[in-house]
This record gives structure tokens, sequence and C-alpha cells, in this order.
């Protein structure tokens, strides 16, 4: 009985520990086995932005050539992290650059945003915690938008489906480089 | 004064003769079964005079107990006093931690686990990824942090470690030690070796236990949050994130058992060992070096099951060696290079002595803390030994 104990034991460890080491070994190949093929260029949502660069700055206010757009969707960013979540002050559009080419989506709301929108814009973010940055955006020309790497899109009222679609469809398209057969879109 | 015997070995040989040894030293003595009684007795912190006392109440006859230790100093079997002192928190009494230890905490312990395992299947996103350290945009605030909440939840795991010790009545000791490229705070058990194998299993899991209780406080409100069924503090919900990062790598490296961990541990009291880890080491070492005179009498003094559970023992422990080598070069290493090379980014192209160039500064100590600790203290051992 003793021995079999031993026995049973010895196999759980040691599946544990081979369970353990190939979720490191093999997890990054299992991965990409199971990514989608990316959207074409007509199915996401948004419209693409040229590409700006992506240079990481030397420091958080390191000088830099001023974005093309706003928010930005490239160029040259900060070298800290900001990781998806909820946030209630504003991003710095050099560390919004940085969330963009980790493949997260920014959702940021212009100044005077309601109470309720906002929490209906965080209740978004909360869906998706790995996703998504909600933040404000003090001098956005819009009431929304959602930026992802080299791709905007500006929304006049929140507009729930249109979000969800914009989070579904662009987030991880990019991450340091195109993944899955994506495309800038901006190039035929 | 507490007397240094966890590091000897205790074998029978017959049916009153017993070999009770250091592996390491080769030095060996066979006494009958009250010396092997009087050994056990001291490995679990007992003094001569306490030994003593117990050893004539359970077998009705006088007992020299200062006499069989000196025996044992002439042997070169015992260690030097000043080696064995015991971390305060493992002298906590018995009935204080006992509860601790029992049924019901052991029920409780393994449905954190289980309900926290449930959650990730449910609801994925609240796995962690290595993005969970970033809690603020600043690195080395977050590094800072980050830091902090793993050390301290280290020593609450060492912690419990001791207190499950205490509550079968093992003083224990805190060290400093490596495991291959990791460095680890180690609680030294090794007076549970003389309890029977059933009371040793809970100190061996008490740690993993307690970290599995933190993981569930950390991963259950966040299921609630991203569920909309309570409101959170957007900040916190990030530090609740970087607790699960921490105590779920704490827990797989925990699986790691050729590390000599608190799985291994497990394994080898199931499987009877007495010195499993150090057989298998030497056994695949003189395949390739050869041996030193002590480390050969270890393996002839080896007991048979040593021997025996060695042969499959030593397939994950090569593993084990193989994968940790490839995980130094393919995420220790370059994230250390990215790490340095932020920090020496910063230092040569930020303003000097501006808070960013300090920043730099911070960032190359902790990554240099990182990379370097596990060879400081394979030094130190090495320094130890040879003196």
């Amino acid at each position: 009985m003793k021995k079999r104990t031993g026995l049973v034991v010895g196999i759980l460890v040691t599946t544990l520990s081979v369970l353990t080491m190939s979720s490191f070994a093999f997890g990054v190949l299992l991965g990409q086995f199971s990514d989608r093929k990316a959207l074409a260029c007509n199915e996401v949502p948004g419209t693409p932005q040229p590409f700006e660069g992506d240079r990481h700055l030397a420091y958080q206010n390191a000088p830099h050539d001023a974005y093309r757009t706003t928010p930005p969707t490239s160029g040259p960013h900060s070298p800290r992290v900001v990781i998806p979540g909820i946030y209630r002050s504003p991003i710095p559009p050099e560390l919004q650059v940085h969330i963009l080419e980790h493949g997260h989506v920014l959702l940021q709301y212009a100044e005077g945003t309601s109470p309720a929108d906002i929490d209906r814009l965080e209740r978004i973010g909360r869906r998706h915690p790995r996703d998504v940055i909600v933040a404000p955006y003090p001098n956005l020309p819009t009431p929304v938008a959602l930026t992802a790497w080299q791709r905007l899109d500006k929304l006049d009222a929140i507009d729930n489906d249109r979000i969800e679609d914009f989070v579904t469809k662009v987030a991880g398209r990019y991450n340091h480089q195109w993944r899955n057969g994506a495309t800038d879109c901006v190039t035929p | 004064m507490s007397i240094e015997l966890a590091h000897v070995v205790v074998r029978q040989e017959g049916e009153d003769e017993y070999v009770v040894g250091d592996p390491a030293s080769g030095n060996f003595v066979v006494v009958p079964e009250v010396g092997a009684r009087l050994v056990e007795l001291f490995v679990a912190g007992r003094s001569a005079e306490e030994a003593a006392a117990q050893l004539q109440q359970e077998t009705g006859e006088e007992i020299d107990a200062a006499d069989f230790l000196e025996v044992l100093r002439e042997a070169g079997i015992t260690r030097a006093p000043e080696e064995s002192h015991h971390w305060s928190v493992s002298r906590i009494s018995a009935r204080w931690v006992r509860p601790l230890f029992g049924r019901t905490a052991w029920i409780l312990y393994g449905a954190c686990l289980a309900v926290t395992l449930v959650m990730f299947v449910i609801e994925p996103s609240l796995r962690p990824t290595y993005e969970d350290t970033f809690i603020f945009p600043d690195i080395v605030l977050s590094l800072l942090v980050t830091n902090v909440v793993v050390i301290a939840l280290t020593f609450l795991h060492e912690t419990w470690h001791a207190f499950a010790g205490a509550a079968v009545g093992v003083p224990s000791r805190l060290r400093l030690e490596r495991r291959g490229i990791f460095p680890v705070l180690e609680t030294d058990l090794s007076g549970l070796w003389a309890l029977p194998p059933a009371k040793r299993y809970g100190p061996f899991l008490a740690g993993m236990a307690i970290d599995s209780v933190v993981l569930f406080f950390a991963v259950a409100p966040r299921y609630a949050w991203s569920r909309g069924w309570i409101d959170l503090s957007p900040m916190l919900i990030r530090i609740l994130a970087m607790v699960v990062l921490s105590q779920v790598a704490k827990l797989a490296f925990q699986t790691l058992a050729y590390l000599r961990t608190d799985m291994y541990l497990v394994m080898s009291t199931a499987t009877g060992c007495e010195n499993l880890h150090q057989v298998t080491r030497l056994s695949l070492k003189r395949l390739v070096r050869r041996l030193t005179p002590a480390e050969q009498n270890v393996l002839d003094t080896a007991h048979d099951r040593d021997l025996r559970v060695s042969r499959w023992y030593r397939l994950l422990y090569l593993t084990g060696l193989i994968w940790m080598v490839w995980f130094a070069i393919h995420f220790l290493l370059p994230s250390a290079k990215v790490t340095f090379g932020w920090a020496f980014g910063v230092l040569l192209q930020a303003p000097p002595f501006s808070l960013y160039w300090f920043e730099g500064l911070v960032l190359l100590g902790f990554t240099s803390l990182n990379v370097f600790l596990p060879l400081g203290v394979a030094i130190r051992n090495r320094r130890r030994a040879a003196a």
C-alpha cells in the first residue's frame, strides 16, 4: 500500500513538473496554432492611419516630432508601460502609443462626458480586461475615440455595438509586428 | 543549546542495529535502537536533558544522553552549534498554530485552490500575464512595489511552513538559498525527518496552502468586478492582478520537483527516500566526472530505495536541467537584456542627475540584483563549504 502511494505521488509530482515546464516551452507554440487568421482590410472597423515610426524614446519627456493624429496611432513612444484597465486620469500621448504597440485598444472620452456615460464605457472595459484601456482625454475633438496601432475610429456618441466591434476585431492585430497575416491596410 | 543533527541519516541495518551518519562527510556510527531514537529526538529540537527524560519515560530505563552525544561529536557527526539557530517564528507554541493545520483548515485550503482554478477556466482573462507586473506607468515604481509585495508574500509562505512545523513540535530555520538559477528563501524543516512520514506532509504543503488562499482572495474580487457584481478601485484591480501573477508563479515553481521544492519533499517522503536528490545528482555526475571520496561514500551508503527511485527521477532531473537552460536563454536573458537596455539608455541620454536619470540607476540596480543574486549565493555556499 505504502509502495503504491509512493508510486502515485511520484507520477503526480512528475506530471505536474512536466506540465509546468511544457506550459512555458510549448505555450507559445500552441498559442500560435490557435490564432485565427486576421480579418481582411475591408472587414476591419475604423480607418487606417499612416505609419509614424515605432522608436522608443530614451525617457518619458524626451523631445520628438508631433503626432499627425489626435489621439496618436503610432510613432515614437515612452519606454514606460500602461497595462489594460480603467484609468481616471489622462494618459500622455507618448504612453498611449506604447499601449497600442502592445496590441491593445484605447477607448478615450472627451472632457464633459457624463458620469453615467463614463460608467457605460468603463463597463465595456471591464468586459475586455486584457485588451482595453479606458481613459479620459481632455482635448479629444469628438466625444469618444477608439485607437489601435495605425487604426482610428472617432465616435460622435457612445455606440456600444460599434465599440465592441472595434475591440473584438482590432485588438491583437498588431503586437510589435502585424500578426496572423494582418497588414496596416494603408498601402494596397 | 540546540544540537545540530538535521543533516544526519539514520538507517536500520539489523533488528537492534542502526547506522547514524552524515552522508556529506561519510562519518557514521552503528548504534542500538535506543540511540537511533535519541538522534530522532535531537533532530526534533530536544536538548540532551529533554531527550533523556522523554526516552526514560518511553523505555523505563535511565539514559545518559550527554554521553551518547559525546560519542556522536567524536565521530564527527554533529555540527557547530552556531549553525543551528532557529527562526523565532517557528518557536511559537503548538497550541496556537495547530488549528491552522487541522482537517477543516486543509479543506479550506483545497477549496480555495479548486475554486480559483474554476474561475480561471470560466474567465480566462483572470489568468496572469507578464504585463501584470506594470501596475504603474513608472517601471521603477512598479518593480519596487512588485518586489515588496512578492517578498512579503514569500515570507508569508515560509511563515506557514514554520507554523506547520511548530504545530508538530519541529522548529525551523530561514535562509537565503538558490535553486539552479533561481534565488529562493527556504525554511529548513530537517527536524521533520524524525517524525513519521504521515506527519511531514502538512508542513511540506503548508506554504502552497497559504499561497492558494492568497491567490483565491486576489482572483475572486476581480472575477466579481469583471462580471459587474461589485465596484472596486481600478488601481486595486491592477494590484490584485500583480498578486495573482506572483502567486501563480510561486505555485508553478513549487511543482518543479527537481529543484528540491515543496513537491520534491512530498514526493521523496511518499517514496520513502532519504537522500534522493543527492544520490541522483552524484549517480549522474560519476558518468562524466570522478567523484570525491566523500561523494563516493554517499553513493556507497545510499539506501536501496533512493537508488531504485533515482533510476526514473534522474530523467526528470535531466529534463529539468535542460529546461532551466532553455528558460534562461529564452526568458531570463532576453528580459535582462531589455531591462539593462532601458536602464543604460536612460543613463546615457536623460539629463544627468534628473529624476529620469536616477530612475535608470535604480532599474540597473534591480536588474543586476535579480541576475546576480543566484551567483552570489553560489559563491557564498562554495566559500562556506571550503571553510
